[in-house]
Parts: structure tokens; C-alpha cells; sequence
């Protein structure tokens, strides 16, 4: 369990089970470790090779079993297959090329880890790593050595971890990152997935431990809410996506008549939540970024994509206009927005009683809002509504629900007013962070609402939805973690060519500044430049003029400290009637003893070797060798008394 | 000199698999344990070439042994930098000498090797090269140092019969009993009566007090033989059957020795002429066996004349040989028709194996030598 390979295996084992969502694995793999290496280390059991290889398979034909569940994937699954053939391998002792096998398969899961966790939980897993790689191969290697009390094995030492991590930290940042990142477009389109927001509108319905993780950064004031995409046609139970083609604007305003328009910087850490969309909160005039392919900025207002994908850099930038023109809807176009199939006459009845006497049609559709925000409870995951009619069982009856219902039945409404509406969905960012002046957007930020098109004034949006009455202060740790999580994300995660060059061009710049803050003020660089060298004197004389005479010191320290010890040795025995002859030497005296009632032989036999070891050999005395020497005279002593 | 492990050409390759797989995976993250590995390089490189660089070693003087071996004195390995050395490995052509877990700054240890050197040949220390690996095993760094001495490695002899001999002379304490008598020697064989002269000590009293005036002891006449070895240095090309002929041509001669013969003893190679008086030691043999080098295409007429020429006429000749070749079947027939005794000493598998008229032929292997025919 010391052994540092153990503890690197052990690591092996978490980052792979994190390449599954949820505690439970990687909890499974800890234990399967824990059980496995305790049978190991109390009665090995020595598998044939063929079952090694049998729970390779096993783990990988699970992994991909297991991986079709919802919320879990099937990559990695070879991953879990080594899992389960290196917790055979714990069962036993490994031989040495077994062992660097061990130590390369542990490091190909540490590379699961680099895949699929990108957030903060990766900063603990690289400083275990930088510290138990470096710790392994130093054990893999001592043991060519021998450990003996002479020249005992070098100690795991921190000033060499310190420049191991550094090195980690240059080549990080000075590798050329040239095919790292580059934004190359997947073959195939990927799927339009702005449906996994319906599942986070209500976190009762499965969002799950994942709901609370960022998806989104933006960097921008005032920001407003986050179109994701629309739901245009109503069939009496559910909003559907838009069915009629619309009008896809894709021509964005050059960079030089972008300045001084409202301007956003994205980051996206869950590409998945986006489908193909592109969250922005408002009428865009340009855009840019590397992670997605043929951006339309649609009828609706929000971005939609050929293709989105991963890349080491989701960055997407924005220009917003300040004041957009209302938008005419066109015959065709209006109409459809005006769709929905008939409703009852009870829920006609109650809609013009409520709006009898506003005949304003944007005062008729603030009404409903203040209505539902009055009248309205905010419930997670509140019962069915009838199936038939659900926004009508909703309005008259139930009246609690979560944001997609209040925009739903806000969207109906003002179309049964002759209002052309539409529910959209996206994000309703929060605070900044207080550290890092970066909104973080979680899943739990998903939102619905309603938007209506007034003649003159266009698109006015509604949010109905009552204030839920639900703890919402986020704890300072957590900011803490999030803030932490951006100075990852934006320092490390997308870190990429443009960053790195970047890098570069302020180190140049603050190199240049430094030469010419010399030039003006020499006497610094003087007198730093004459400590460096007064250093690298005192340390290339430390190794040759110094050292003899602190080698000296440290032989006669050895020899008082073996005199003193073999002496007491001495003394315990001639207590019990056992001297030595003044002419014999330790080695003579120790082979008379065999025959003469010495207590504790194997202990005065110890110490004398030691002694010998220390006084005629020079050998080093360590702190333990110290405390065994000591204990051994205890025992010698004991036995005598 | 600074070089890759297997280790390290292994983790090498796998950082190269990690850099391919953050291409496909589009992760940066996978730069970091890239680094981490690449960093146990870097402190690998550093450390072990400071350690290789700042060590110094202390061999004893020269040290003989035979094959099969190990030395017996310490070798004294110091560390006088500020900095620790560990994974220490002293490495010399025959083998690791010595491996060292560590040594802090400023201290030194003493260790007897525990190489065997199986095979003869002369290692001078100043080709011990010490490694160090330190702390990872990824890189390797060994340095030379100009040490003083050398560990020469005798052939392991074996007890067998001496060859044959010729040219007997007398010679005190000589093995062999001549026709003649001496007033000196260790075989008794009579008395005569003293002549003047005779030294007063080896008067024999006993038959003297018989009245028969002074009698004097008489011993057997001791002879010695002379025997010359020439020796082909590798004309086979074969490493160990030079090894089994060096380890065969020291055990005959130290049998002749051991016989009170003179040994003569000329390599084909150099042609240079060794002469061992009878009961000497035998070092300058095991000192020039140890040091014998595999030279090709020496067994040649001219040479196997040259060294005929530069041995006493009276001696036989026995030719140790690593391969049978026409010319030194020709030599050896024209010997023994000019009546010198010639013995031929090959390796067992290619051995002649008829009769050579009046030629005596004897088959070596690696543990001994027997007689053929």
C-alpha cells in the first residue's frame, strides 16, 4: 500500500472511473484497489496469465455495456479492462518489466483523465501525478540498488520533484501548440441536441448531480438573457422548434465597423448542452470563433450552427447592436406565429375577463405576466397536467409549475389575443464572479419565457415565471471553486496557440522593458549580476575546498557516534559477567559470545556489524539506523535485567 | 557519455503515443504528464551526469586473479560534492563491478567487487567506467576516470601430465635420474671413496668407520629436459577455443615446471621468446597468457620457423594450436624426421585424427587435455 506504483494504480483507477459520471465508480475502483492490494500484501494469489487477459476483456466488454446507459459513455472502455486486469496484477508481486508495464498502463489512464476531466478536479489529479510518476521510477530503479546501511538508497527529494514540476510547467507552456488546436470541423454534422435543455428546465426531471456545473463563462456588462433557440408551433400539448424555413441572416459586420458596439466573450466548457446553437443575448452584428462551422444568425434571434465540436479553445466572441430595428414579420411568417389549436371557451371566457378593459396588446400581454408572477407558485417537478389540454389544466387548476410552463401558457395566451408569440429558451446569467468578474452559467440557469412581436416595437420578452422561493446564494467556496475553475479554464484548459503567442509577446515585452529600465538605472543590474556571482562562487568552491573538510567532520562524528554506541554495548555486557578480552576484535568477541548465555544475540549482533559498518567502513548512520541501533540496546539491556 | 536506458527509451515512446493522442483529443491537458515525464528526464540528465562527473574511485594496485575469480580487495568510492550520487554502478569491460545505492555528500564507501571474471585478459582500471542513473533510470551517465592499475586475469589452470621433453641437462633438483652419479643432489645412491676436494660434509661416516678409509656419499645424477611452446594466438578466429588453448598451454607448462624442465615459450604472433628456468614461479607465463591477444594468420611456415629458430635446438617442440592447418602439419612431419620430439596440442574438435608418424597428438576442451594418439 506504501508502494508508490500501488498509489500510482490507485490514481490510474480514479481517473478512469471519472471518464463515467457519478461517485460511484470511481468509489468501486478505490475499494476494488484497497481489497486487492490487502490480499496482495497478506496472501498473494498468483492468477494464470490467461485470466489476466480474461479480465481484460471483462472490463472492456462491461465498459461498453455499462456505457450505454443514459449519462454514462462507452470511450474508454479498454480503460476499464486495464482496470480490472491491473487490480489482478495487485493480487501479486510483479517483476520489473511487469511493474514499468504497470506504471505506463497507470499513465495511459492519467491520459482519461486529461481528456475528460477539465475542470478544477484536474489540479489535484496533476499534482499527484507529478509527484508519484517521478516517486515510481525512483523506486522502479532503486531496486537494481542495494539498500545497504553503507549506502543506503537516496531519499525521494523535493527539490528535484520542485524541478520536475517546473519543467511540467515550461514545456506546458512553451510546446508548440500548432496541431493542438487548431479548429478542424468533424466530418459529420453532430446532432442537434437543444433538447438536454428541456431536461434542466425542471432539475426534478433528471438533470441531476451535473446540474450545478458550469456550461458557460461570459465576459460582458449587462448582460440580458441568452437565447438558445426558439419554439415557434404549438399543437395544443407541446412547442416545437420551428417547421417553416424562416430567414437566416449570415453576413456579420467587418472588425473595423465593430468598435465600440456592445461586445461578449463566451467560453464554453459543455459544447454538448449547445446542440448547435449558439446562447447570445441579443441582435448580433458579428461574430467570431474556432469551434464551429457555418454560423446564421436565424429570424429568431439566436445563432445556429452546420456543426459544432470540442476543441481546446471553445471561445466565441460577439458584437451586439445597441439598437436594433423593430423586425417586420411578413404575412406568411406572422400568420404562423399566430398559430394554435382552438381552445375551450372556458379558457376564452377567463382570458377576455381578465383583459376586459386594456386594449393596449402590449399592456393586455404585461398583464398576464403580472398575473402569473402574482398568482403563481414556482414548483420543481409539480404533477402531470392533463394530457389533452395541459396549459389550460395549468391556467385554471393546477397553477405551480417551473419555467417552461409559465412560458408556454404566457406564449398561448398572447396568440389567443391575436399577439404573434413565441417561447424561447436559453440562460438567465447570474452575478459575476467576484474574483474573477466572469458570469458563470450552470445548467440550472436554463430558463424558458415567452416573447411577443408588437407592430413598431418588435420582439418583447416576458418571463411569468413567479420568484421561486428557493435558496439560491451560492456559498463562498463555491465561488471560490468557480473563480478557480475560470483561471483553469482560461489559463490552462484553453490555452492554445493564440494564448501561447501571447505568452510569448508579453514575456518579449517585459524583457524589453527590463533592458531598458536597466539601461536607465545600472546600478541594479550591477549589483544583482555581483551576487549571482558571488553565489556560483561560493557553490562551485562549496564542492571542493568546503567539502573534504565537512567529510572529515562528519567520518569523526560517525566514529565518536560508533564507539559511543558499541561502548554502551560494552557496558551491558560486562553488567551480566561477559567481557571482552582487550586483544579480540568486535568480531572475535561477537563469535565468543554463541556459547556464553548473551542475551539477545541477534541484537548484539546488530549492533556490533553496524559498529564495524560505521567505524572501520565509514559508513553513513541514518536518523532510523539511529532509532534500530537504540532500540536494539534497549532490548539487549531488558533481556540482561 | 550519456545515454538513453530501455527504460527511458520506453517512456520516451509513450509521451510521443500521449502527444498523438492530445492531437486527436484536441486536449492540451495531455501535455502535462508529457511534461511530467519529460521533466524526470531533464532532473535525470542533470543528476546523474553531476553524480558521474563529481565521484571519484580509489582501486587497490594491481590485482591477479585467475578465471572463475573475484577480487578481494576493496575499491574505495568517494563522493566529495555538495551534492547526493545515488544509483551508482562501476562498470569495467568484464562486467558491473559495483552497484551503490547512494552516497550523501562528502561520503565514501568501500566495497569489495562482487564480479567473477570468467574469462583471462587484462582489465586496466582506467577502462572502469562509473554510471550513474540517478534518481530515475531514464538516462544513463558514465564517465571514465585515468585510474592507475590493472586486474589481469590468468587462465584457469588445471592439473595434467607434462609434455613431453628433450635436451636433458643436469640440473639440481631435476626430476629426472641420469646414468651418471653427482656429489650433490636428493636421491642417495652409493658411497665411493673421497677424493681431494670433496667437500668434508659429504663424507659418509658410517661406512667410513668400517676402515675402509674416507668414503663419500654419492647421488644420482638429476637432469632436466627442455620443452618449447609455440603457441598460434588465434589463428582459428574462435575467442574461446584461444581461451582453452591459453588455459591448456599454462597447465603444460606449469606440469613441465612442476617437472623441473625448462620452458620455452614463443607466440606466433609476436614471436617473442619466453624462457621460465625450471621450479621458477610461473608468473611471467600466466602474466603473458593473461595478456595474449587473438592475432590472425599466424600459422604460417615462415612463422612456425622463425620460431623454431629462435628455441634451443635441444628442445621438443610442442605446438599448441588453436587450428590444424596444412603448413603446421608439414612443420610438425619435418621435425619429427629430423628426429626432434614433437608434440601437437589442438582442440578437440579439430584435432587430426590419423596418425602422424611418431607426432604425438593431444585434444583440449575448456577442463582438460588428453591424449589422442
Amino acid at each position: 500500500m506504501r508502494s508508490a506504483l500501488n498509489q500510482l494504480v490507485l490514481l490510474g483507477f480514479i481517473c478512469q472511473a471519472l471518464s463515467w459520471s457519478g461517485w460511484f465508480l470511481p468509489l468501486a475502483n478505490v475499494a476494488l484497489w484497497l481489497v486487492c492490494v490487502r490480499i496482495g500484501e497478506r496472501r498473494p494469489v498468483l492468477l494464470p496469465g490467461w485470466a489476466e487477459s480474461a479480465l481484460l476483456g471483462l472490463g472492456s466488454v462491461g465498459g461498453i455495456l455499462i456505457g450505454q446507459l443514459p449519462d454514462q459513455s462507452p470511450h474508454f472502455f479498454i480503460g476499464h479492462g486495464i482496470t480490472l486486469f491491473q487490480a489482478g496484477r495487485l493480487l501479486r508481486s510483479l517483476d520489473r518489466r511487469e511493474k514499468l508495464f504497470s506504471l505506463i498502463a497507470a499513465t495511459v489512464q492519467l491520459g482519461v483523465a486529461c481528456t475528460v476531466v477539465l475542470d478544477y478536479r484536474f489540479i489535484p489529479i496533476l499534482v499527484v501525478t507529478a509527484i508519484l510518476i517521478p516517486k515510481t521510477l525512483m523506486e522502479l530503479e532503486g531496486e537494481h540498488f542495494p539498500d545497504t546501511a553503507a549506502a543506503p538508497r537516496p531519499r525521494f527529494n523535493w527539490a528535484g520533484q520542485v524541478a520536475v514540476f517546473a519543467v511540467m510547467i515550461l514545456f506546458f507552456a512553451t510546446f508548440p501548440r500548432g496541431l493542438l488546436s487548431s479548429a478542424f470541423p468533424p466530418l459529420r454534422s453532430g446532432p442537434d441536441n437543444g433538447s438536454l435543455l428541456d431536461s434542466t428546465l425542471d432539475a426534478s426531471r433528471g438533470s441531476g448531480p451535473t446540474a450545478s456545473r458550469v456550461i458557460l463563462q461570459i465576459k460582458g456588462e449587462n448582460l440580458g438573457y441568452m437565447r438558445l433557440f426558439a419554439l415557434t408551433t404549438f399543437d395544443g400539448v407541446r412547442w416545437l422548434p420551428d417547421s417553416l424555413p424562416g430567414q437566416n441572416y449570415s453576413r456579420f459586420l467587418p472588425p473595423e465597423e465593430r468598435v465600440g458596439l456592445p461586445h461578449r466573450v463566451v467560453r464554453v466548457k459543455e459544447v454538448r448542452n449547445l446542440g448547435r446553437h449558439l446562447p447570445t443575448d441579443g441582435r448580433i452584428v458579428a461574430l467570431e470563433g474556432r469551434f464551429f462551422a457555418e454560423p446564421r444568425r436565424t429570424f429568431h434571434e439566436f445563432i445556429a450552427c452546420r456543426s459544432i465540436w470540442n476543441t481546446a479553445n471553445n471561445v466565441y466572441e460577439y458584437w451586439l447592436d445597441p439598437k436594433p430595428d423593430p423586425q417586420g414579420l411578413g404575412r406568411r411568417y406572422g400568420r404562423s406565429l399566430l398559430n394554435h389549436p382552438r381552445q375551450s371557451a372556458r379558457l376564452q371566457a377567463w382570458l377576455d375577463e381578465e383583459l376586459a378593459g386594456i386594449d393596449s396588446p402590449l399592456e393586455q400581454a404585461r398583464h398576464l405576466e403580472n398575473f402569473f408572477l402574482e398568482n403563481f407558485e414556482y414548483e420543481l417537478g409539480a404533477p402531470v397536467l392533463n394530457r389533452l389540454n395541459p396549459v389550460e389544466d395549468f391556467i385554471l387548476n393546477d397553477r405551480r409549475g417551473h419555467c417552461e410552463r409559465y412560458a408556454s401558457a404566457m406564449a398561448l395566451l398572447l396568440r389567443m389575443k391575436g399577439i404573434p408569440s413565441r417561447v424561447m429558451l436559453g440562460y438567465v446569467p447570474g452575478k459575476p464572479n467576484w474574483l474573477t468578474s466572469w458570469v458563470n452559467v450552470r445548467a440550472t440557469d436554463a430558463h424558458a419565457w415567452a416573447e411577443g412581436w408588437f407592430p413598431g416595437i418588435g420582439w418583447v420578452w416576458f418571463d411569468a415565471t413567479p420568484r421561486a422561493e428557493m435558496d439560491l446564494s451560492i456559498p463562498p467556496w463555491r465561488e471560490l471553486l468557480d473563480a478557480l475553475d475560470v483561471v483553469w479554464y482560461v489559463n490552462i484548459v484553453n490555452f492554445d496557440a493564440t494564448a501561447q503567442e501571447g505568452l510569448f509577446t508579453s514575456g518579449v515585452a517585459v524583457l524589453v522593458a527590463s533592458a531598458g529600465w536597466a539601461r536607465s538605472n545600472p546600478q541594479w543590474p550591477g549589483g544583482i549580476l555581483a551576487l549571482l556571482a558571488l553565489f556560483l562562487i561560493r557553490r562551485s568552491l562549496r564542492g571542493r575546498v568546503a567539502c573534504p573538510d565537512r567529510a572529515a567532520k562528519a567520518r569523526r562524528k560517525r566514529r565518536v557516534l560508533a564507539e559511543h554506541y558499541y561502548g554502551k554495548l560494552l557496558k551491558i555486557l560486562a553488567r551480566r559477567g561477559i567481557d571482552r578480552d582487550p586483544h579480540q576484535t568486535p568480531l572475535e568477541f561477537l563469535a565468543t559470545l554463541d556459547g556464553r548465555g548473551c542475551p539477545a544475540l541477534p541484537d548484539v549482533r546488530r549492533v556490533t556489524d553496524r559498529f564495524c559498518a560505521m567505524r572501520y567502513g565509514d559508513a553513513a548512520l541514518s536518523e532510523e539506523d539511529r532509532r534500530e541501533i537504540e532500540a536494539a540496546l534497549d532490548r539487549i539491556a531488558r533481556a540482561d535485567a | 557519455m550519456t545515454r538513453l536506458t530501455k527504460t527511458g527509451q520506453v517512456l520516451l515512446g509513450v509521451a510521443f503515443v500521449m502527444y498523438l493522442a492530445s492531437m486527436t483529443s484536441q486536449s492540451g491537458l495531455l501535455l502535462f504528464p508529457i511534461g511530467v515525464l519529460l521533466g524526470c528526464f531533464a532532473v535525470n540528465w542533470v543528476s546523474a551526469r553531476k553524480a558521474a562527473a563529481g565521484l571519484t574511485i580509489e582501486p587497490p594496485a594491481n590485482a591477479h586473479l585467475a578465471e572463475g575469480q573475484s577480487l578481494a580487495q576493496p575499491w574505495k568510492i568517494s563522493n566529495p560534492t555538495a551534492a547526493t550520487a545515488g544509483f551508482i554502478r562501476v562498470h569495467s569491460p568484464a562486467g558491473p563491478l559495483l552497484r551503490i545505492g547512494g552516497l550523501g555528500p562528502g561520503e565514501s564507501v568501500s566495497l569489495v567487487p562482487g564480479l567473477r571474471f570468467e574469462r583471462r585478459g587484462v582489465f586496466k582500471n582506467e577502462e572502469a567506467r562509473i554510471d550513474s542513473f540517478h534518481p530515475f533510470g531514464l538516462i544513463r551517465a558514465g564517465r571514465k576516470r585515468q585510474l592507475p592499475g590493472e586486474v589481469v586475469v590468468h587462465p584457469a589452470i588445471y592439473e595434467t601430465a607434462p609434455p613431453q621433453a628433450s635436451g636433458y641437462d643436469a640440473m639440481v633438483g631435476g626430476k629426472f635420474k641420469g646414468g651418471r652419479r653427482s656429489s650433490s643432489g636428493s636421491q642417495f645412491s652409493g658411497v665411493r671413496p673421497a677424493q681431494p676436494g670433496d667437500p668434508l660434509k659429504h663424507i659418509h661416516w658410517k661406512s667410513t668407520s668400517k676402515g675402509r678409509g674416507l668414503m663419500t656419499k654419492s647421488f644420482d645424477e638429476e637432469l632436466s629436459g627442455r620443452v618449447a611452446f609455440l603457441m598460434d594466438a588465434g589463428q582459428g578466429g574462435d575467442l574461446k577455443i584461444l581461451d582453452d588453448c591459453a588455459r591448456a598451454a599454462g597447465s603444460l607448462m606449469f606440469a613441465a615446471l612442476d617437472e623441473g624442465h625448462h620452458v620455452e615459450w614463443i607466440d606466433l604472433a609476436s614471436l617473442n621468446r619466453l624462457i621460465v628456468p625450471p621450479f621458477a614461479d610461473g608468473h611471467e607465463i600466466l602474466d603473458t597468457l593473461a595478456r595474449l591477444e587473438m592475432t590472425g594468420d599466424c600459422l604460417r611456415a615462415d612463422r612456425l620457423h622463425g620460431a623454431l629458430e629462435k628455441v634451443s635446438r635441444k628442445s621438443a617442440v610442442a605446438l599448441l594450436l588453436t587450428t590444424v592447418n596444412e603448413d603446421v602439419l608439414d612443420f610438425a612431419a619435418n621435425l619429427a624426421a629430423q628426429g626432434r620430439r614433437v608434440s601437437v596440442y589442438a582442440p578437440d574438435k579439430g584435432a587430426p585424427t590419423g596418425g602422424l608418424g611418431g607426432i604425438s597428438v593431444f585434444g583440449y576442451s575448456e577442463q582438460g587435455i588428453h591424449r589422442l594418439s
